[in-house]
C-alpha cells in the first residue's frame, strides 16, 4: 500500500517536471492537450492516494466502525500503515480540497459570468463585440457562442493584418474551448502542489496554439512581425508595472520568436514520456484502491463473522 | 490547423468586416470596406456579409448618392458595452474571465519557458 501511494505521488510529481519541458517543445496544441489530460489524471491521482493513505484515521476509529460495521482490529491488523501518517495525509488532503474548491468556485464564477453575458447579449451583438474605448484592448470571452471583444481604440490603431490576427487569435481560443483547458490546468495545479508549474506553461500554451492558428490566416511571417506592435499597444507602458516590463517582454519576443521559426511539430515520442509518468502514477493509484479495498472487505467479513 | 480565408467561417468574415468599419471611422462604401481588408474577399461577398450585419442590427446603411455607405450601429455597441458592465465588472473582475490576446502568465514560468524555447529557436536559427 504504501510503496504505491508513495510511487504514484512521485509519477505525478515527475509529471510536473516532465511535463512543462515537453510542452515548450512539441506543438502547442499537443501541449495544451498533454497538460489538460495528464494534469487531471496527476492531480486526481494525488488526492485519491491522500485519501487512501488517510482511510485509517476512519477505519481504526470505533465509533465509525460501529456505523459501517466492520472490524477495527482486522482493519488496523492489515491496512499497515501508521496512524500519524494517516492523520498526517488527511491534513494535508483537507488543505489542498480546500485549495482546489478555492479555484473551483473562482473559475465557476467566472464562467458563468462569461455565460451569463454572451446569453444576454443574445442577437444584440454578434461574435465580434467592439466597446467604444478608446484604450486599446482584446479579448475572448467564453459563453454560447463565446464573443470577441475588442475596442475601438484597438481597430482605429492597427493595420488590417495586425487587426485580423488578433480577431483571428481570439476566435481561436473560443473555437478551441482554452478557457477550459486553463480551468482543468489551475485546478490540478491547485490540488497537487508538484504540478504548481503547468499553470503557467498552459497559459503559454494557448496562446501560442491561438497564435498558430491566426497565423494560418495571415501569414506566419506577418503573423511575427504584427503581435509585438500589438502586444505593446495593449499592454501600454503607462499602465505597466515597472517590474513586469522586461519579463512581458520575454514572453512576447518568445510567442513571436516561435512564429518566425518553423512550426514545432507534434513530436509523438516526447508527448509519450511525459504521458507515462502521468499513466505510472495511475496504476499506482490504481493498485493502492485496490490494496485498501482489500483491507476493507477484510474488516467487513470479519464484523460480518461475529455477529453471525 | 491553417484554413484558406475563402473557407472560414461566415462569423469570422462578420467580425472582419465589422471590424474594418469600426477601424475606418466613418460611412464607408462596400469599396472602402473590401480595401481595408487582409484578406482578398470578392464585392459580392463584403456585400452580402454588410447586408447580414444591417439586418442584426449591429451595422446600419443610408443611400448616399447611387451607393449605399455603412457604418457601425453606435447605439448598439453602447448597449453591448453597458451589458458587458453590468455582468463583468471591472478591472480584476473582469480580468479573472478573460483570456486576453497578452495573456496573462506568471512571471517565473515566464522566464523558465523563454530560456528553453529561445535556446531551441536560436539553436535552429544559427
Amino acid at each position: 500500500m504504501l510503496s504505491a501511494a508513495v510511487t504514484a505521488l512521485l509519477f505525478a510529481a515527475l509529471f510536473g517536471v516532465a511535463a512543462p519541458a515537453v510542452a515548450t517543445r512539441v506543438a502547442p496544441r499537443a501541449g495544451a492537450w498533454l497538460l489538460t489530460v495528464g494534469g487531471a489524471v496527476a492531480g486526481a491521482c494525488a488526492l485519491c492516494v491522500l485519501a487512501l493513505l488517510a482511510l485509517p484515521v476512519a477505519g481504526r476509529s470505533p465509533e465509525i466502525a460501529e456505523t459501517g460495521h466492520w472490524s477495527v482490529r482486522v482493519f488496523a491488523q492489515h491496512d499497515r500503515l501508521s496512524l500519524g501518517l494517516a492523520w498526517t495525509a488527511l491534513a494535508i488532503l483537507a488543505f489542498l480540497v480546500g485549495r482546489g474548491g478555492l479555484v473551483l468556485v473562482r473559475i465557476a464564477v467566472a464562467l458563468r459570468r462569461s455565460f451569463r453575458l454572451s446569453r444576454e447579449l443574445g442577437r444584440m451583438a454578434g461574435a465580434l463585440v467592439v466597446l467604444p474605448d478608446a484604450e486599446p484592448d482584446a479579448y475572448a470571452v467564453p459563453g454560447r457562442p463565446g464573443r470577441v471583444v475588442v475596442t475601438r481604440g484597438l481597430l482605429r490603431a492597427v493595420s488590417p493584418q495586425s487587426r485580423q490576427l488578433v480577431l483571428a487569435h481570439e476566435q481561436a481560443h473560443l473555437d478551441g474551448g482554452h478557457h477550459w483547458h486553463l480551468a482543468v490546468t489551475a485546478l490540478a495545479a491547485a490540488v497537487n502542489p508538484t504540478l504548481s508549474r503547468i499553470r503557467g506553461v498552459q497559459e503559454l500554451c494557448v496562446e501560442r496554439w491561438a497564435d498558430e492558428i491566426a497565423a494560418g490566416f495571415v501569414g506566419r511571417s506577418v503573423a511575427a512581425a504584427a503581435l509585438p506592435g500589438v502586444v505593446a499597444l495593449i499592454r501600454s507602458p503607462a499602465r505597466r508595472p515597472a517590474a513586469a516590463v522586461a519579463v512581458t517582454g520575454s514572453a512576447t519576443g518568445l510567442r513571436a520568436a516561435a512564429l518566425a521559426a518553423a512550426p514545432l511539430r507534434v513530436r509523438p515520442s516526447l508527448l509519450l514520456v511525459a504521458a507515462i509518468c502521468a499513466g505510472c502514477a495511475l496504476v499506482a493509484t490504481v493498485v493502492c484502491i485496490g490494496d485498501m479495498t482489500r483491507v476493507i472487505d477484510l474488516a467487513l467479513d470479519a464484523a460480518r463473522g461475529t455477529h453471525r | 490547423m491553417s484554413k484558406q480565408p475563402d473557407r472560414r467561417a461566415a462569423g469570422a468574415l462578420e467580425a472582419e468586416i465589422l471590424g474594418a468599419l469600426w477601424a475606418a471611422g466613418r460611412p464607408v462604401t462596400p469599396a472602402d470596406v473590401r480595401s481595408e481588408l487582409a484578406a482578398d474577399l470578392a464585392y459580392t461577398t463584403v456585400t452580402t456579409i454588410l447586408v447580414r450585419l444591417v439586418d442584426k442590427g449591429v451595422v446600419t446603411r443610408r443611400r448616399q448618392g447611387r451607393t449605399y455607405v455603412y457604418e457601425p450601429s453606435f447605439d448598439q455597441a453602447d448597449l453591448a458595452a453597458a451589458r458587458m458592465h453590468d455582468v463583468l465588472g471591472t478591472g480584476q473582475d473582469r480580468a479573472a474571465v478573460l483570456s486576453r490576446f497578452v495573456g496573462q502568465l506568471s512571471a517565473a514560468d515566464k522566464l523558465a519557458l523563454s530560456a528553453a524555447l529561445l535556446r531551441r529557436n536560436r539553436r535552429r536559427d544559427g
